[in-house]
């Protein structure tokens, strides 16, 4: 597969105009987001903020004229941001949890639930995520940027 | 019929519904599920912050599977995304290939090869197919008012479900809803995110675009939603009364997982469809249909 690439959007618009975070939050804008990547004028601004308030819901990506990814680079856009010590505080939690229980909530205080609702009990004690996070050195300490607020 | 039941975090946990009644519609149907124990995270989250952990995660679910010969089905709508994403670039991405080899091989894991991915409502749709389930129907839905919500990850990106339905003009869930006796609504931004994506990033911006798709669907005149994500249900209905509150509208609209709405269709005892664990409840939609 030939992964094309913010370069060859012609900043039409498509991705804003069907952006449904944008339907309700005019700040947000996923066409300047692109350009500012071929531009070259990413900013701690635009990865501190403007990176979390995409939805991933690829409809940019998907009715894009040019077929730009633009979900993959937001994406790529936050995995830069937590290189900079900007990761989104839910993230950081989100992910801390994983690293503790394997999953984003700790599944086995809901055995008791479970049980009742006649369904199997679950068991993760999270190693193998803690594995994953660790042999990759995923660090999500604050870095040399400022925190997120 | 054997498949591997993908939970992911949401579903057994917030959305067990969801779980009981898939559970009960896939034993009438005759379909053999199987519990993989080791099941973790299926990546999603951690693809904010690092893609290749993200994909190490994923592929090691895939590689459990796939070591039992099942393929995988799966109940949340990212996990779907997640898994079927990773599935494609260890296909066609030969260096995230052997740096995803390499992760797995320090968990005792091969490289999946050939495992396959789909959602619960294209399992039914695609691999049990709507006569084995129009058969199995005893109890019709006839005039029940259906708007199916199918969200985001259901459907997008295309190709990673082999292009089998127009992400622009989808279908599937309105013939399953139809299968049930029931009649699927058309009506504004049907094909709408439920804003669960930024939940966690800005609570304010979430709501709003939820309560867009509540409004749509209330206006239209649907008896209920029907959705396919836990997050879905999170959104549309554990937060519906904020929203209410917020906009000072009321929609009363009860949320239901497409598995309940085919196990009621198919005469199985809503408490055994988990319909009590609904927060909306359905009580009108019960005294119609159960007996």
């Amino acid at each position: 597969m030939t992964r094309r690439d913010e370069k060859i959007c012609f900043a039409c618009g498509t991705c804003t105009a069907g952006c449904p975070v944008r339907d309700v939050e005019p700040s947000f804008d996923p066409r300047r987001i692109v350009r500012r990547v071929a531009l070259d004028l990413v900013d701690d601004d635009l990865l501190k903020t403007e990176v979390w308030l995409c939805a991933d819901c690829h409809t940019c990506s998907e009715r894009c004229p040019q077929k730009v990814p633009v979900n993959e680079i937001v994406m790529a856009l936050r995995n830069l941001a937590v290189r900079r010590g900007l990761v989104h505080p839910s993230y950081r939690a989100q992910v801390e949890t994983i690293r503790k229980a394997g999953r984003v909530y700790e599944v086995e205080d809901w055995n008791k639930k479970r049980e009742k609702s006649g369904l199997p009990t679950l068991r993760d004690d999270g190693s193998a995520a803690r594995q994953v996070l660790e042999s990759l050195g995923v660090t999500l300490e604050a870095g040399e940027g400022e925190e997120p607020k | 019929m054997r498949i591997a039941l993908f939970l992911g975090c949401s579903a057994p946990v917030r959305a067990q519904n969801y779980e009981m009644s898939f559970r009960k519609v896939a034993a009438r149907l005759g379909v053999e599920v199987v519990d993989i124990q080791e099941f973790g995270c299926c990546g999603y989250p951690v693809a904010s912050v690092d893609e290749i952990s993200s994909l190490v995660l994923a592929a090691r679910n895939l590689a459990l599977a796939e070591s039992q010969g099942l393929d995988v089905v799966c109940l949340c709508s990212a996990c779907l995304g997640t898994l079927a994403a990773a599935a494609e670039r260890i296909r066609e991405d030969p260096e995230i290939r052997s740096q995803v080899k390499k992760g797995l091989e320090g968990l005792g894991q091969k490289l999946p090869e050939k495992t396959r991915v789909l959602h619960a409502a294209r399992f039914l749709h695609e691999v049990v197919g709507l006569e084995r389930i129009r058969a199995a129907v005893t109890k019709p839905l006839t005039g029940l008012k259906i708007a199916a919500h199918y969200g985001c990850h259901y459907l997008k990106p295309a190709h990673l479900f082999g292009k089998v339905e127009d992400p622009e003009s989808p279908a599937t869930l309105d013939a399953l809803i139809e299968a049930a006796g029931a009649a699927p609504l058309d009506y504004a931004g049907r094909l709408g995110c439920c804003g669960g994506g930024v939940l966690g990033t800005s609570e304010p911006t979430a709501l709003a675009v939820t309560r867009k798709r509540l409004g749509a669907a209330h206006s239209a005149g649907a008896d209920a939603m029907v959705v396919v994500c836990p997050f879905c249900s999170v959104m549309l209905e554990g937060n519906q009364k904020k929203v209410e509150k917020q906009a000072a509208e009321t929609y009363d609209l009860p949320i239901l997982f497409l598995s309940q709405l085919l196990g009621l269709a198919m005469g199985i005892d809503p408490d055994e469809l988990g319909f009590k664990l609904n927060r909306i409840k359905a009580t009108k939609i019960l005294e119609r249909f159960s007996s």
